[in-house]
């Protein structure tokens, strides 16, 4: 591959970012907007993260938001206990959420738990952890708990704007591809892709599955709690109904429409998907209340009937389209 | 007709729920006759066993999947028709007792029609021990507990037959 053809490779990464930075120039007087871009980044570092285990490794996990809610119980009550700022809670509920993954992936996968049981049992686990965090009254309770408001506190992470907060979880997105996309080129990525495509052949091998599904669980676990703490500052409270088995599912929707196992698939399901599921929900929220996820829903099952393998590869194609119309068939990447 | 109580030596018991009781009885009664002695029936649990072999003995398996996933639709509609009587319901509602009726039939293992009647027993007593014994709040915990404990421990479930 010479420098063009690689140039020509990243040059939809470089559009995306450079627009990605100034959309808070065009869009950041209206807070109301601010949160809608946040949202669908935020979306997007989740389907990001699944896509390891989900993706690449084709185990179905249901459970995002368990780990979601544990970083964000780990930082938040961190910072109201002990006033730990949370950027380090980010890291420390990451960890927690990567523990807890360990904890609960060991068992799974020693005991084969595969395909339909390991999606239950992980949405099991979303339930598990919202009723005990129900009970636990000295972390969570059915009371919410505000974190302390700071008009802009780089400490506390709080802000008075939303714009701060995009950029954090932009900076979230960039590590998850960037972590993506490392792993899709690395051994464990491609040891990932054959267990994915089918286990015993790959254990024939001699892939250790346990090992690898263990690790893209705890890798998945950390930037999902990562992304919790930032979570739970963007709010500025936390409450065990973080822990939400209907919003897991939809991380997983988002990974699969994206794309199974394609680095920027998820994502691109993420902005398409969540900014017009939004953008319906503003518009018909007036007239016809939840119309838009009826709409929603529909669009979920057309594509899951005529793109099974994801819009990705659509917009690759329309992508080479184009740069064979531009640059010619030379350079098509 | 179905609000108020029946009283059984001392047992306050909602008649609304005596009669969701005995319709579901009555309902899983007529499916395990469905299933065992009727020639859909014996398709369907072909189909689930060996779809080759069963497509080969003259099983049109696209009308036989058709069938089991209309028959479950009514038969889970049949349900809800019987819960909204005594508890409350919401259009979210779908997931929880979706999940639950997944930890009954793990509980059960797949295929097993008497195994599903014990083990909707079991998952209802330690829901009820839960809430009376250990804390009103961990009725759900005390079920997801299960569910999570028999995946990993005895994957086809207490009864099953794969």
């Amino acid at each position: 591959m010479n420098t063009k053809q690689r140039t020509i490779k990243m040059l939809p990464l470089l559009v995306g970012l450079v627009v990605a930075l100034i959309v808070p120039l065009i869009v950041g007087k209206n807070q109301y907007n601010m949160v809608l871009v946040t949202t669908v980044l935020f979306y997007g570092v989740l389907a990001t993260a699944w896509n390891i285990i989900g993706g690449m490794a084709g185990q179905l996990d249901l459970a995002a938001w368990a780990y979601l809610g544990l970083g964000a119980f780990t930082s938040g009550t961190l910072l109201l206990r002990w006033n730990v700022t949370p950027w380090l809670g980010m890291i420390l509920g990451g960890l927690v959420a990567a523990g807890f993954a360990a904890l609960v992936g060991y068992p799974l996968f020693r005991f084969g738990v595969k395909e339909v049981w390991y999606a239950l049992s992980s949405a099991a686990l979303v339930e598990v952890l919202r009723v005990a965090f129900l009970m636990w009254d000295e972390v969570g309770g059915p009371v919410e708990r505000y974190l302390p408001f700071h008009r802009a506190s780089w400490y506390h992470m709080r802000f008075a704007s939303y714009v701060p907060y995009y950029y954090i979880v932009l900076g979230l997105l960039l590590i998850a591809l960037f972590v993506n996309y490392r792993i899709s080129r690395s051994k464990l990525g491609y040891y990932l892709l054959a267990l994915g495509e089918s286990e015993d052949a790959a254990e024939v091998i001699g892939v250790d599955a346990r090992a690898c599904k263990l690790k893209a669980l705890m890798i998945y676990a950390f930037i999902v709690g990562a992304t919790g703490a930032v979570y739970a500052c963007l709010f500025g409270f936390i409450h065990p109904s973080f822990f939400n088995t209907a919003q897991s599912t939809e991380v997983a929707i988002l990974g699969i429409i994206g794309g199974m196992g394609i680095v920027y698939g998820p994502l691109l399901a993420a902005i398409i998907l969540v900014s017009g599921r939004e953008f319906m929900r503003a518009n018909l929220g007036s007239s016809l209340e939840s119309l838009y996820l009826a709409i929603y829903a529909v669009v979920l099952i057309v594509i899951a009937l005529f793109r099974p393998q994801g819009i990705a590869p659509l917009f690759r194609k329309a992508y080479d389209w184009l740069l064979s119309r531009v640059v010619g068939e030379r350079y098509a990447a | 007709m179905i609000q108020g109580n029946i009283q059984i030596g001392g047992i306050n018991i909602l008649t609304s729920r005596l009669i969701a009781a005995a319709v579901s009885v009555v309902a899983i009664f007529l499916v395990y006759l469905f299933l065992m002695k009727t020639w859909p029936g014996r398709a369907i649990r072909a189909a689930s066993d060996d779809l080759d072999a069963a497509s080969l003995a003259g099983v049109n398996y696209r009308q036989t999947y058709a069938l089991s996933f209309g028959l479950g639709t009514a038969l889970t509609a049949l349900a809800g028709g019987l819960l909204m009587t005594f508890q409350q319901v919401d259009p979210t509602m779908g997931l929880r007792f979706g999940l639950l009726s997944w930890c009954v039939l793990a509980l059960a293992g797949l295929g097993s029609v008497p195994g599903l009647l014990i083990s909707g027993v079991i998952v209802g007593g330690a829901e009820a021990l839960a809430m009376s014994v250990w804390d009103p709040r961990s009725r759900l915990l005390a079920v997801y507990l299960i569910f999570i404990l028999v995946l990993w421990l005895r994957p086809r479930g207490l009864f099953g037959r794969k």
